[in-house]
């Protein structure tokens, strides 16, 4: 059986995580804003996954005896400031969804006092409104 | 209709899974103060809202359940509307009593922003502990943390009503650690309490629970020191 060569392996799974990126931003599933992030980061996907010897280069710059842990820090990493993306704008979201409802829980409130006062002003349509 | 007399105050009571129970202090409570308000925590069916109208209490239900400070929230938000100076937060399970309120309202006229009612008697070793280890580690001058029974004046209900600055869980720690942050005046009483009816404590039904609220309160302390 013939080998496959590694670096045509990773070119493909670089490929397809870029294309799956591209699908969604052109989907409209993933935000404008967020596109750009994610277009960078399936670019530097692809290229270190086509071209696997440019990171032992900056790996030997940067005095890293093992190349490929470098790879795995920057995707460790990466995924880190992610999360901590992802957890704050759960908190705010938490947060706005709890004004929304309070805020909804007390117009309701308002509307039924409202309604309430309107039927009462109907039934006894006598003495205080000046016609 | 509503601002005829100025002076009122309002009666917040959270409530959450608390029916039929509540029918019983709700009763207490109006026979004493006009204005109450109940706050469903999260729909739960039409027998609390129909008794509420027919005993000329105001009720408003939250579209999710989002916990006992989050219904209480509302209710601030509410005073803030009809204009209320001072509201009070009253648990609808039974253990606050209704004649205990007044003691609250005269320590607040003394001019404190909020007053607590407590009562140290009740709760079981872990949760003395607990409370102990809580004051020390705070530095709050009172002793029950986790008494919902409090007194508050507008000026401090006004700010509480925020979200965003006051998202918390519980009415517990977390309000005393923001009022002294807002520089907000804080006094205790000492208040009877009653047997709990129904339901359990909304902050302590645990002891994962209690260890979970420990740690939590923990961080929120250690991120809220002055």
């Amino acid at each position: 059986m013939e080998i496959i060569p590694l670096r045509i392996t990773l070119f493909f799974i670089a490929l397809s995580f870029f294309v799956v990126v591209a699908k969604l931003i052109r989907k409209g599933k993933l935000h404008e804003k967020h596109a750009l992030g994610w277009f960078l980061l399936g670019s530097g996907v692809l290229i270190s996954g086509t071209f696997p010897h440019l990171v032992d280069r900056v790996a030997f710059y940067l005095d890293i005896h093992y190349p490929p842990i470098l790879a795995i820090c920057i995707g460790l990493v990466i995924i880190l400031v992610q999360q901590l993306h992802l957890f704050i704008l759960i908190t705010r979201n938490e947060t706005r969804i709890k004004q929304l409802t309070q805020e909804m829980a007390l117009l309701n409130k308002l509307l039924e006092e409202l309604i309430e006062a309107q039927e009462k002003a109907e039934k006894q349509p006598s003495g205080n409104i000046p016609e | 209709m509503d601002r005829t007399l100025p002076l009122e105050t309002l009666i917040i009571v959270p409530i959450y899974d608390e029916w039929p129970h509540v029918a019983e202090v709700l009763e207490n409570l109006k026979s004493l103060f006009p204005s109450i308000l109940v706050i469903e925590d999260g729909p739960s069916g039409d027998a609390l809202k129909h008794f509420a109208k027919e005993n000329n209490i105001e009720y408003i239900s939250s579209l999710f359940n989002m916990g006992a400070w989050s219904a209480i929230q509302i209710g601030f938000r509410y005073a803030m509307r009809k204009g209320y100076p001072q509201v009070v937060t009253f648990d609808g399970d039974g253990q606050h009593l209704p004649e205990e309120v007044g003691k609250l309202l005269n320590e607040l006229s003394l001019g404190y922003d909020i007053v607590i009612g407590s009562c140290l008697e009740r709760g079981g070793f872990l949760r003395k502990t607990c409370r102990v280890a809580l004051r020390k580690l705070s530095g709050v001058e009172i002793h029950d943390l986790t008494s919902g029974f409090r007194a508050y004046t507008r000026r401090a209900f006004e700010k509480f009503a925020q979200v965003d600055q006051a998202n918390l869980d519980y009415q517990d720690l977390g309000v005393l650690l923001l009022a002294r942050k807002w520089g907000l005046k804080c006094s205790e009483v000492h208040t009877r309490m009653g047997e709990r009816l129904a339901g359990q404590s909304k902050v302590f039904p645990g002891i994962r629970f209690i260890l979970r609220y420990l740690l939590t309160t923990l961080v929120s302390t250690a991120t809220k020191w002055r």
